[in-house]
């Protein structure tokens, strides 16, 4: 007897009359026919087992070797799938850590959706803005990562704030960068560009080796919601500093925050690329990310806001044949669709979102550490602090550790389970108020587009050589 | 029509292996003449997989018989050895050097922690 899997997927082409068969356990991809799909998607619809009849043996034994068709009931597939999820964040938790160092939280721009601003203008209350990490807590924080990274292959450690290359803050950035190479570690920034002037000679690649500087599409956008404190335009002169930076060739990757806004504004963006020269870099890339509310907004009130989706981004990235040479839409789900196109379904199936579920850890200048970079300044959901003593919070550690589509029954009976991961934990506690609620957003319509997206490119044998390693650890 | 795209992901491939489908597997990884070390190391994976759980005691021996060939194969690769590797003597030799090893000698073997 045999069932068509429950977690088979479908994926429509927008060309002819062709599908692309995913399945969510196994990692296939198959290129099927109409006719063929119409059949097994009328099956997945009843539930019941295959008429032995229906298909041709040769079909059968393929699609059962790959996945689609299974002898499991659907009850006995999400246990096997439970037990694969657990297996498979047991092996993610021994893998080596990525570590963030946050210099500070203070920052010169004032973003028009920053989610760190209600922690900033606290710290501003408290006096505690514009404290910088000491050289005390920098050694703590190396201490802390000798320990935890013992016997492990060296990521890289990010850079992170507030606005981690303020320049005023060079000489603290300085000491880490410095202690860091020391231990063999090359450093990532997540930085606005503003001061990046300052940090020239330290951008090298054994020193700060990759950077990802966000902007809000062209000038037009840009140069309203990213404003400094002062109110004054930031564009010109992070184009600037980004342009310098490249120079020192390094690895560039622009996030371009997306809104309605910014996609109506994209043939600017494309013009600032040419003006600016970026795409003559090798190592220059970009990424469009959708901004998410920080605080829960039904989906009409993000519609009227001007939110858009993750795959409303990918389908206008893939309007422009200047973009899609260099930009991917959200990192995560693009790397994951790239993984499947390559025969990388190792690196494509998850039962976590991210690190925050296994092995992130972000250090912030006031000794507390956290699981993840959109929870920094939230003392309660530090997991343990590394300063003035190294000690674990137990209950919050293993809270945002064991947060795996294994313990979400929902996630489970979905098919696209190991390709999110129960979605963003930060947006499950934005939208829930509970790292266990799974965080869905549009994922179904994401994941179509980007299997699109990939497999006009896996046709064409242009799969791109971008995002390279190191820029995949910047998300 | 049909048409493949990729390859699936290893782990749960041999996780939905018959017994038979992964003995036949087995036998193609040690004939091999150019060892591929990731298909040898999921191979032993999953085999020490299914008899850590619940297993029919007919299978198990069959199963206890792939382990032994394929960490023979494992430990004279590891070890560099010209010859075979007889599991048996070699447990009683070696002092497992790997978590790895320890683990594979434990489960077939019996040795105490």
């Amino acid at each position: 007897m045999r069932y068509l899997s429950r977690y088979t997927i479908f994926v429509p082409l927008t060309r002819g009359q062709e599908y692309i068969l995913a399945h969510g356990y196994t990692g296939a991809l198959d290129l099927i026919d109409a006719d063929l799909a119409g059949q097994l998607q009328r099956w997945s619809e009843t539930g019941q087992p295959l008429p032995l009849s229906a298909l041709d043996p040769d079909t059968t034994a393929y699609l059962e070797g790959r996945g689609y068709l299974t002898a499991m009931t659907h009850a006995e597939e999400m246990e096997f799938l439970r037990d694969l999820a657990q297996d498979i964040h047991q092996s993610l938790k021994t893998a080596p850590p990525h570590f963030y160092i946050m210099p500070t939280y203070d920052c010169q721009l004032r973003c028009a959706y920053c989610f760190e601003r209600s922690v900033q203008i606290a710290a501003q209350r408290s006096g505690g803005l514009s404290r910088v990490m000491s050289p005390e807590v920098i050694n703590a924080a190396f201490d802390a990562i000798d320990l935890l990274n013992a016997g492990k292959r060296k990521n890289s450690i990010e850079l992170y704030g507030g606005e981690p290359l303020l320049r005023e803050n060079r000489d603290c950035v300085e000491a880490i960068v410095e202690r860091g190479r020391q231990r063999g570690y090359v450093f990532l920034a997540a930085t606005n560009g503003v001061d990046l002037d300052a940090y020239l000679d330290l951008l090298s690649l054994d020193q700060i080796a990759c950077i990802q500087v966000p902007v809000d599409g062209g000038p037009t956008t840009h140069d309203q919601l990213r404003r400094r404190a002062d109110g004054s335009a930031s564009f010109t002169q992070i184009m600037q500093n980004v342009r310098r930076a490249l120079e020192r060739n390094i690895h560039i990757r622009l996030r371009v925050n997306a809104t309605q806004e910014v996609l109506w504004h994209l043939d600017e963006f494309v013009d600032v690329l040419k003006e600016y020269d970026l795409l003559k870099y090798p190592r220059f890339s970009c990424y469009f990310k959708a901004v998410f509310p920080s605080t829960r907004l039904t989906r009409q009130q993000q519609v009227a806001r001007g939110y858009v989706s993750d795959a409303q981004v990918v389908q206008r990235i893939a309007e422009y044949p200047e973009l899609v040479s260099v930009a991917t839409g959200y990192p995560i789900t693009n790397s994951r669709v790239k993984a499947l196109f390559e025969s990388h379904a190792e690196n494509a199936l998850s039962p976590i979102h991210c690190g925050a579920a296994s092995n992130i850890y972000v250090f912030d200048p006031f000794g507390a550490i956290y699981p993840c970079n959109n929870v920094v300044g939230h003392s309660e959901q530090a997991i343990g602090r590394f300063w003035p003593r190294f000690e674990w919070d137990e209950q919050m550690r293993a809270k945002w550790h064991q947060r795996s589509i294994a313990n979400i029954p929902k996630c489970l009976q979905c098919k696209y389970a190991l390709l999110c991961g129960g979605g963003c934990l930060y947006r499950a506690l934005v939208d829930n108020e509970d790292l266990y609620a799974p965080h869905c957003d549009d994922f179904a319509s994401s994941f179509a587009e980007f299997v699109r997206f990939h497999f006009e490119r896996h046709i064409e044998g242009n799969t791109g050589q971008f995002p390279n390693e190191l820029e995949e650890e910047l998300v | 029509m049909l048409k493949k795209l990729n390859e699936t992901l290893r782990q749960t491939h041999l996780r939905l292996l018959s017994l038979e489908q992964l003995q036949q597997q087995v036998d193609a990884a040690l004939k091999a003449e150019e060892v591929d070390d990731d298909a040898l190391d999921a191979l032993i994976a999953e085999v020490l997989r299914r008899l850590a759980g619940k297993t029919d005691p007919n299978d198990r021996s069959e199963l206890q018989a792939l382990a032994i060939r394929l960490v023979e194969q494992k430990l004279t690769r590891d070890i560099g050895l010209e010859e075979r590797v007889d599991l048996e003597n070699l447990a009683k030799r070696l002092e497992p050097r790997l978590h790895f090893h320890r683990q594979i000698v434990k489960c077939m073997c019996s040795v105490p922690d």
